[in-house]
């Protein structure tokens, strides 16, 4: 059950022809799949396409209705992997994934699937996840589109846009004979914008049908001397046929500058930086609101392959062009230059240097780099510059750079109640006592271990990979090495590469494997070890059988709420004599699905008049010290701070908020660390029962006649 | 329309929020989409979800462009915010306010910012050994000087009072602030559209809306340096009317209210007498102190005085635990209804040190050292308790405990803490005669000593480190102030997690 539930949005796949959809870009483009008689779809989710994955596996009727299947592929290779469909039967394929990560890990099925080529359109949706609020390792898919000879589109981020990239893609799949990449960037994939919609449509062909019919071409299958006929198609037939539909259906846009325009002057862009774009030079003064500007665009919907023509036409005849490419390195500007040298035109070109060489173009980076490109080429078009006034700054006002000590930084960490939380407690906890591990950390939210408080963890090396990239560590020491993986990296290729690797090697050392019962960071997706039933995926694959079942003879199943036991299991782990990977398997459930899940029974048991008990914690603010160690073994968002109610001091007291789950860490930690007596379970009943009613009336009278006296003898001194 | 931001066709309005992830943002988007959109207005909305929404600073962006101004073309709409271009900021809290202008995206030509000025503290912050917090008032006056107006109150108060989150109070505070070309009643209609808790959204919407109409300008809490609160003209018992009579006789003026608060605190922690005693340990100092020296020396070793006096012993928490008005502290905080029970557990993890602490001295001494009554102790006390203190099972152990206070004099913990504190006044004592500061200093380090268990060892420990280094200093004859160092040795006991930072400062002597 994922994170967020798009039963409702997915109706809106069902509006036909004319109808206006108001939705976010991944919704547009799963109608634009269904639009274009799309035969199967899948992929492995991940920011900014987790939502395509979880929309898709909310509209499991409607892709029924249409006889579309759906695959949950294990991992982004197996999803590239399933494109080979496509390579017999002319029947559509899409999936998606996170890139440059996902591309990377698909890039074995990919190549293979690029070098025989397809027969039904192929197209692989890449949520491009470079800039503010990406997660991973900073890189372009360009890379994979050149090296394998794919084709790249880059449409320009509004809707209609997007959804017509969706179709033309598949046609110049098929056109072409290639795997089509669709390039999404992360606020493109969540723009909310609205498009006209269309009929969805059956494909023509279904799987079934396919799977009816066998039908085999050996020459498509990778292998000498195919291998030598496909390098020879992919130039000699494929990228002209691709050349010619681009072409053909104008799927590079061109721009004319609006009247007074500069016509010597041109800027070439990738179609997603297009709105950005506009708006930078909109500030400048060279466009309006409405994409009208002072400048020609070559706005590059399709960044490879290039289309050498139109390049040529629109260079030609201009003083100074302008490359807005996004990334590094810069491949598109320097096709450009060789293309242009080769026709021997000799326009200025210009691109990163006046822009950014690296990171994310958002708009102040772009408006900087028109301006210098303008100033550069053309001053008179911005105008007469501002008059630089000398001032003397205003000896009240308060410096900006004082900002720098005001905002601390505030980056993505586990929730409030978080399972995976107290693991890292007890493995701080027990560094205190036995020295620093060397922990390899992999891909998923325990990667948060590696912030404050707890400072844990030295390297990642990819999805599932965190057992493997500590394989080097494999010798006798002092301590073990602690290896960490998710069941989500775990299910993704970590049973093999990271578990089976180990015992095969007979690695000595701990692998963690943190079992919340969904791949949780991507969005709470279900998989093979999840908990819950659901009635189209077989799932309650326990990971304990998964690894005794590769030979691990050490295993141990904890609940990562009990810290002591979880300190106490990496204590033995560390220990034992026992030869091999020693994984501990720390289960829990997400708290984030636990409470979509929980949160309204309770509420409408509570509604019902039936007995609940709510448990959220408490800290005495005349206990509390003030020293923090609790937050340092916490950091929960719920266990913050508040200014010391005692005048004598000065340390804000520790203070658990409101939105305290009652997960029970603060507790196990002031027990397991022998912290301090300051914190305080409190269990609320709701709707107490007689008994309860009775106990408390007894209990309460008795303790309130002790109060009572004790208050008494206090106010013998009364103030 | 007071101050209502440039509507016309040359752009379109630009809104950021600035937020955390899982603070509703992306519900206030949403509401501000649908305003526009069911308002003659084309609306776009971007967001960064993924990781980024596990709690981390986030950006939701929005652009809105009246439909009547559309020509031929749509218009090209932006998808991030770019800085000096954007008319409206929202903070959903008040470092995220300073965040958003840390990034240029509040301008005093352009920009209305919408703040809440409640915190939710960084970990940066709130791992601090110390106070880590930083200075929101700061913050405040920054927002107040970079943007072209500012609405800014708290929030999430508002939020709470009406049962709600804290986006309708942000959205209300944006319909207050009347920089957008809609009616309050088109506000409260996209609210209601969103059909999810509506009664309480609308309450938070509308207190909001008031307290941004009526306060365009919102002024930063004053610093309120002035007077510190009075001392009651007479107390309510004999003992206590002695006591209060000595603070006026002894204690300069502007140090009476703290001290009164030691004194209240001491004779609440054991009985009038010890608050006596500690008057009389603080009388020499203040004939040594001046107004011209503000009394800094006088003022620090009255608050850590009172709070070395009033150590934190077994019984000490014990009586905390179960006096009556913590029950409706409690209740309060949990904000429990009169229908429901509410029973407190407390975490319970006494080592053997701490129960021979607390017996008497010579005893406490043997037990701590010999192995078998030590082995004893640990089997009774060594694993976590659990105590119900609203039940009898709870609440006798420690009610018992609580009734030991009158022989705490008696306890070892007592013992260790008197002589460790007479060292230090006579430490304070000796300083005082060679440099003033250095003695203040001398004082401040006994903030060093809280926590309990290791904590409260380690604080000891890296006390004493101090102390050594005092002791040399006093012994040296025409030796340079040591204040500033002292000041740096405080800073490095607590930085870190262990004690590695103090350790390198002591050698760097």
């Amino acid at each position: 059950m994922a994170e967020r539930s798009f039963k409702k949005e997915v109706q809106l796949l069902r509006k036909g022809a004319g109808e206006e959809l108001h939705v976010e870009g991944i919704l547009g483009v799963t109608k634009a799949l269904l639009q274009s008689g799309v035969a199967y779809v899948g992929g492995y989710q991940g920011s900014p396409i987790s939502h395509l994955m979880d929309v898709l596996g909310d509209a499991r009727d409607i892709l029924g209705e249409l006889d579309v299947h759906f695959e949950s592929n294990a991992s982004e290779a197996t999803a590239a992997a399933m494109l080979a469909a496509s390579v017999n039967y002319p029947l559509r394929g899409a999936v998606a994934w996170k890139s440059t990560v996902g591309t990377n890990v698909a890039s074995d099925a990919l190549a293979n699937l690029a070098s025989g080529g397809v027969k039904g359109g192929a197209l692989i949706v890449v949520g491009e996840d470079y800039g503010e609020g990406s997660s991973i390792m900073q890189e372009r898919s360009h890379a994979f589109a050149m090296k394998s000879q794919m084709w790249l589109l880059d449409p320009r981020p509004n809707l209609p846009s997007i959804t017509d990239a969706v179709e033309w893609g598949f046609q110049l799949s098929e056109a072409s004979n290639t795997p089509v990449m669709l390039e999404l960037r992360i606020r493109a994939c969540h723009v909310h914008g609205s498009f006209t919609a269309k009929d969805n449509q059956r494909p023509p062909l279904t799987v079934k049908q396919a799977m009816e019919n066998p039908e085999r071409d050996s020459s498509r299958i990778v292998l000498p001397p195919s291998v030598f006929l496909h390098e020879k198609e992919k130039i000699e037939d494929r990228l002209p046929a691709a050349v010619a539909f681009i072409k053909q259906h104008g799927l590079n846009e061109l721009f004319a500058p609006r009247q007074g325009g500069n016509h010597k002057l041109g800027i070439v862009l990738q179609g997603g930086l297009y709105n950005t774009l506009i708006r930078a030079m909109q500030s400048l003064g060279l466009a309006d609101v409405f994409g009208n500007t002072d400048i020609p665009l070559y706005c590059m919907n399709v960044t490879y392959p290039y289309v050498d023509d139109e390049i040529i036409d629109f260079c030609r005849d201009k003083d100074a062009v302008l490359v807005v490419e996004e990334g590094q390195p810069d491949y598109i500007e320097q096709a450009i230059n060789k293309i242009l040298r080769n026709a021997g035109i000799d326009t200025a070109l210009y691109g990163k240097g006046m822009l950014p060489v690296y990171g994310e173009y958002q708009g102040k980076p772009l408006k900087d780099g028109v301006q210098k490109f303008i100033e550069a080429v053309a001053p008179a078009m911005l105008g007469i510059a501002p008059v630089v006034q000398s001032y003397e700054p205003d000896a009240n006002l308060i410096p900006l750079q004082d900002l720098d000590a005001l905002v601390p930084p505030r980056p993505a960490g586990f929730c409030v109640g978080c399972p995976e939380r107290p693991i890292f407690s007890a493995i701080k906890q027990l560094q205190f006592e036995k020295g620093e591990f060397h922990i390899s950390a992999d891909i998923g939210c325990h990667l948060f271990s590696i912030l404050p408080p707890f400072n844990l963890g030295n390297t990642t090396m990819g999805y599932g990979l965190g057992g493997a990239a500590g394989s080097a560590f494999n010798v006798d020491g002092v301590r073990r090495t602690i290896n960490v993986m998710g069941d989500g990296g775990f299910w993704h290729n970590g049973l093999t590469s990271s578990i089976g690797s180990a015992v095969f090697n007979e690695n000595d050392n701990v692998f963690l494997i943190v079992d919340n019962n969904y791949s949780a960071a991507t969005g709470g997706q279900d998989i093979l070890s999840s908990k819950g039933s659901i009635d189209h995926r077989s799932t309650q694959n326990p990971i304990k059988k998964a690894v005794q079942g590769v030979g691990v003879k050490w295993v141990r199943v904890v609940d990562t709420y009990d810290v002591d036991t979880v300190k106490a299991t990496f204590k033995e782990a560390m220990e034992t004599p026992l030869k091999g990977p020693k994984v501990i398997i720390a289960q829990n459930e997400c708290m984030l699905n636990k409470q979509r899940r929980l949160k309204p029974a309770t509420k409408a048991a509570v509604k019902a008049g039936k007995r609940v008990v709510r448990e959220r914690f408490f800290v005495d603010s005349e206990t509390c010290s003030g020293d923090h160690a609790c937050v340092r073994l916490s950091g929960c968002p719920s266990l913050t701070v508040k200014e010391n109610p005692n005048p004598l001091k000065s340390d804000p007291v520790a203070y658990v908020d409101n939105d305290c789950l009652g997960c029970g860490l603060c507790g196990a930690n002031a027990h397991s660390a022998v912290l301090c007596p300051s914190f305080a379970r409190v269990d609320i009943i709701s709707n107490p029962s007689g008994w309860d009613k009775f106990r408390a009336k007894i209990g309460g009278g008795l303790i309130q006649y002790l109060q009572s006296k004790m208050a008494a003898k206090s106010a013998q001194h009364k103030f | 329309m007071s101050a209502a931001i440039n509507t016309n066709s040359t752009r379109p309005i630009t809104l950021a929020i600035s937020a955390m992830g899982g603070q509703g943002g992306g519900v206030l988007a949403n509401w501000v989409r649908d305003l526009a959109e069911s308002n003659g207005y084309l609306a776009q909305s971007t967001s960064v979800p993924g990781v980024a929404q596990r709690t981390g600073a986030t950006i939701y962006y929005l652009e809105l462009f009246p439909h009547s101004e559309v020509a031929e073309q749509p218009p090209v709409l932006g998808m991030n915010p770019v800085p000096g271009e954007v008319d409206i900021v929202i903070a959903a809290e008040l470092v995220e306010a300073g965040r958003a202008i840390q990034r240029g995206f509040v301008t005093p030509a352009n920009t209305v910012l919408i703040s809440t000025t409640h915190r939710s503290y960084t970990v940066d912050e709130r791992q601090q050994k110390g106070n880590g917090l930083v200075d929101g008032d700061k913050i405040i006056a920054l927002a107040e000087q970079e943007a072209k107006q500012l609405v800014a109150f708290d929030m999430q108060e508002v939020a709470r009072q009406a049962g709600s989150v804290i986006s309708s109070a942000l959205f209300g505070a944006l319909a207050g602030a009347e920089v957008l070309p809609f009616a309050r009643e088109q506000f409260e209609q996209a609210i209601a559209a969103g059909g999810v808790g509506v009664e309480a959204s609308l309450a938070a919407f509308a207190k909001a809306y008031e307290l941004a109409k009526g306060e365009p300008q919102a002024e930063p809490q004053p610093q309120t340096e002035a007077e510190p609160p009075q001392l009651p003209e007479t107390a309510a018992s004999p003992s206590a009317q002695k006591l209060l009579a000595r603070i006026k006789a002894e204690v300069p003026e502007p140090c009476q209210w703290l001290a009164f608060n030691g004194v209240k605190q001491l004779v609440d922690y054991q009985d009038p007498d010890y608050a006596h005693q500690y008057l009389d340990r603080l009388a020499p100092y203040f004939e040594k102190d001046s107004a011209e020296n503000h009394y800094r020396l006088a003022t620090a070793l009255i608050k850590q005085l009172a709070l070395w006096m009033a150590f934190q012993d077994t019984i000490r928490v014990a009586e905390q635990k179960i006096q009556a008005p913590r029950m409706a502290t409690i209740r309060r905080e949990v904000k429990a209804s009169d229908d429901q029970l509410v029973y407190p557990v407390e975490y319970l993890h006494p080592r053997p040190e701490e129960v021979c602490d607390s017996l008497p001295k010579a005893i406490g001494e043997w037990a701590l050292n010999n192995r078998f009554a030590r082995r004893f102790i640990d089997g009774l006390f060594g694993h976590g308790r659990k105590l119900q203190t609203g039940r009898l099972s709870g609440f006798i152990p420690l009610y018992t405990l609580a009734k030991l206070k009158p022989w705490r004099r008696k306890t070892l913990r007592y013992a260790k803490e008197d002589t460790e504190i007479q060292s230090w006044l006579k430490r304070t004592e000796q300083a005082l005669a060679k440099d003033y500061d250095s003695a203040c200093e001398i004082i401040e380090c006994q903030a060093l000593i809280k926590g309990y268990s290791d904590t409260h060892a380690n604080g000891y420990k890296n006390y004493q480190a101090i102390m050594a280094v005092v002791d040399i200093w006093l012994e040296e004859t025409d030796a340079n102030p040591i204040a500033e160092r002292l000041r740096s040795l405080q800073r490095a006991a607590l930085s870190g997690e262990d004690d590695s930072a103090l350790q390198a400062a002591l050698i760097q002597f």
